[in-house]
């Protein structure tokens, strides 16, 4: 727990890192129902991003177009910084329909992408026209950032082609209703397939924000797209029209998340603390402003409105998020209502009432917007959102002082039955076929033998009980785990969750009920993404950049102001 | 249909997160307990960093049993001591255990020093089992610098990802149907 000051007035004035601030708890923050509302905000990666790119007005250029009227054939994409280019390798395929999957295990797209550090020369294209069609298949090198593929949406590609060929604008309905052209089904980063280390390039600055040359793939494959299909609509008819800027704008790039991504909020604790108390410090700071006046009324009413119309935006089938969607709306509602109702005294105030009175979606919602009219105020902290994630164990440490700090962080399953089937009823591991994590039944099918360690509150129980039958609360963790190798995992863990207090998942990620989408949302509204679409407990669509300028119109005024 | 290529494993230069994994996966797969098997990993990259191949001690430990490098050091960097003498294999691995501190280890047969947390090269030792002895006297000599990729024995890799198979559960249709795909993805 962190300390709360005894007024909340105490810390008026906003200060930089490492001055207290009152935060929300990691016991309140890390509930898995919590971290499946989460929303994209300021800090979110794509964000971070575009304000560097837009305020370093980085120049971007296509030097090379050899594509031909099949639709096959490669580009190539720059964007130049400051000091260095990055460029995005494309190959475009022609992929009939029956090839076309999204899931991770399939062997063909419609293209395929790496991102090189600095301008490929034609040694270098023959080089990734040769393993980068083939994805997993193939390797890259450590002139690679990253490697990525994707699939064209069949029902819109082609409605928007055939539009353009014909000379008239697609359907904006029809934009709206699906939101890309293309969706990636992996964006591969750090080493990767050979790829090259996030630590060789964590230095540069605008690499040091986490997923950032992920993000840059991302958004040099939409322009890729928007280009595509123009070029498309131009091969099949000389009378083709470009896309309208308004609509081309409206187009994400979509993609589709599986259970891969989930591992990752488990397995990088220390990074998820940094994430999350980068977005918490940012509350913070707006939540000890004083005062609210009638123009931060104005803005904030405005903004509450424009957010309230991607909301209505928002489309999906699957009855969890159709519920939460509608809670959302109906909070939206009641906030307009209370902005409306009389004077608002602070921005405390509208975050407390709406932790008060709005659903967990509606709460997360509103910090997402709190943080959104106050740029320089919390947009320096994007510089703390990474880490070196080395996390040595501290040998030294009492037992006793160890058991303390296990009761709190996993307080929330305190009462917890381990020997009740539904508490592990799930169990995770890695199949053979593909290497992809997977989720099982524990009871049902014989996988014990190869369980992955995702399961950090179970293990908390284990070690708790071994500490209990130890009986030596003065001897030291490293007398203890040199007789109990097997809880090492865990201590490294609980010593790490005791002192960052946004690292572990504050729920047990086996139990019969847990969602995995909750973890992929989360993951995924860091990166930017929104319009959450759940097409099952375990795989998740969404779109990334929707709204977003592209690279000709990306300037310090257009690079924030898009979102709502 | 894209073939898959028959000669894309080899000639692999790997980078320090495929090390890391593969190190970790494999110390998985021969038994190794979860934390032991991540200081595997941790430690082979440790060495690939500065140029230095952990991965083909890691795997004659891996494969024979015996007093275990990565076991010693996780103790010793629990609770260092000095001086500290043991018999142990492939003390090579023992080195990025040791970086915490300013040390000199003595094996039978190499030497090195740590300082400022990098290593100063003796001889690297080899990966026989052999008497050392941890002393908090590192030698003069030029810390090693961060090198460039190199290059894993193909053999080695390939034993390596042979006790990573291990820790992989064979596929089924359950295992199929649990990455949670189902409805059509081609629209």
């Amino acid at each position: 727990m962190r300390d709360t000051p005894d007024s909340p007035n105490t810390s008026a004035v906003p200060s930089g890192a490492g001055a207290p601030q009152n935060l929300r708890p990691g016991s309140q923050v890390m509930r898995l129902a919590r971290m499946g509302s989460s929303h994209p905000h300021r800090l979110s990666f794509l964000r971070i991003l575009l304000r560097r790119a837009g305020a370093e007005r980085w120049r971007f250029s296509t030097p090379i177009w050899d594509i031909n009227a099949g639709g096959v054939g490669h580009a190539v994409l720059c964007a130049q910084t400051p000091e260095r280019t990055y460029s995005l390798v494309a190959f475009a395929h022609d992929l009939p329909d029956a090839a076309r999957s999204d899931r991770v295990i399939a062997t063909a797209w419609d293209a395929t992408f790496a991102l090189f550090d600095g301008v490929p020369d034609a040694e270098d294209i023959a080089r990734l026209a040769a393993n980068v069609p083939l994805q997993e298949a193939g390797r890259v090198s450590e002139r690679e950032l990253t490697l990525s593929r994707a699939n064209r949406s069949v029902r819109l590609w082609e409605h928007v082609v055939e539009a353009l060929a014909a000379g008239r604008q697609p359907d904006a309905a029809r934009i709206d209703e699906v939101g890309y052209l293309m969706r990636t089904t992996a964006v591969y980063g750090s080493g990767k397939f050979g790829a090259q280390d996030r630590a060789a390039i964590a230095a540069r600055p605008e690499c040091a924000a986490p997923f950032q040359v992920e993000m840059l793939t991302v958004y040099l494959i939409r322009a890729f797209v928007a280009d595509l299909v123009e070029h498309m609509a131009r091969a099949r008819s000389p009378g083709a029209v470009p896309l309208e800027r308004s609509l081309r704008q409206r187009l994400g790039i979509g993609n589709s998340t599986g259970l891969g991504m989930a591992p990752f909020v488990i397995n990088h604790p220390a990074l998820i603390d940094r994430w999350v108390t980068a977005r918490e410090t940012a509350l913070a700071r707006v939540r000890a402003l004083e005062g609210f006046s009638a123009t931060d009324q104005a803005a904030f009413g405005a903004l509450v409105t424009r957010a309230a119309g991607a909301v209505d935006r928002w489309q999906s089938a699957h009855p969890v998020q159709v519920e939460k969607i509608s809670a959302l709306k109906q909070d939206i509602a009641a906030l307009q209502g209370f902005l409306g109702a009389g004077p608002i005294v602070s921005w405390d105030a509208i975050a407390a009432w709406a932790e008060e009175h709005l659903s967990l979606e509606g709460q997360e919602w509103t910090v997402a917007l709190l943080l959104e009219l106050q740029g320089p105020l919390v947009d320096d902290l994007a510089d703390s959102m990474a880490c070196d994630e080395d996390a040595p164990v501290d040998g030294g440490q009492a037992l006793g002082a160890l058991a303390r700090e296990l009761a709190e962080t996993y307080a929330f399953c305190e009462t917890a039955d381990w020997d009740d089937p539904p508490e592990t009823a799930r169990i995770w591991y890695t199949s053979q076929e593909k290497l992809e994590p997977r989720l099982g039944e524990r009871h049902e099918e014989p996988l014990g033998a190869y369980e992955q360690p995702l399961q950090p509150a179970r293990d908390a129980a284990r070690l708790v009980a071994a500490l209990t039958a130890a009986g030596t609360p003065d001897a030291t963790v490293a007398e203890f785990l040199a007789r109990h190798p097997e809880h090492r995992h865990t201590v490294r863990r609980a010593q790490l969750a005791a002192r960052h207090d946004y690292a572990e998942v504050r729920d047990n990620t086996i139990h019969a009920q847990m969602l995995p989408i909750d973890l992929l949302r989360f993951k995924l509204a860091f990166f930017g993404a929104r319009a959450f679409d759940p097409r099952s407990d375990r795989w998740v669509r969404i779109t990334l950049f929707d709204g977003a300028p592209y690279p000709g119109d990306l300037t310090p005024e257009t690079a924030d102001r898009w979102l709502n | 249909m894209v073939e898959l290529s028959p000669a894309r494993t080899w000639a692999l230069t790997p980078s320090l997160g495929e090390v890391q994994a593969t190190a970790l996966r494999a110390a998985r797969g021969a038994g190794y307990p979860w934390g032991l098997a991540q200081d595997c990993g941790w430690a082979a990259r440790w060495l690939w960093r500065y140029g230095i191949d952990g991965l083909t001690p890691l795997a004659a430990v891996l494969e024979t049993p015996g007093p275990c490098p990565v076991t010693l050091g996780a103790r010793w960097m629990d609770a260092p001591d000095v001086p500290c003498v043991a018999e142990v294999r492939a003390p090579v691995l023992l080195i990025p255990f040791l970086s915490g501190r300013d040390c000199h280890l003595m094996a039978e047969t190499g030497a090195v020093s740590l300082r400022g947390g990098a290593p100063v090269l003796g001889a690297l030792p080899e990966i026989g089992l052999q008497r050392i002895e941890i002393t908090g006297q590192p030698e003069a000599g030029r810390p090693l610098r961060i090198a460039s990729r190199r290059s894993a024995p193909g053999e080695v890799w390939k034993r390596l990802k042979r006790l990573e198979a291990r820790t992989y559960a064979p596929a089924s249709d359950a295992s199929r149907a649990g990455a949670g795909a189902g409805l059509t993805d081609n629209d």
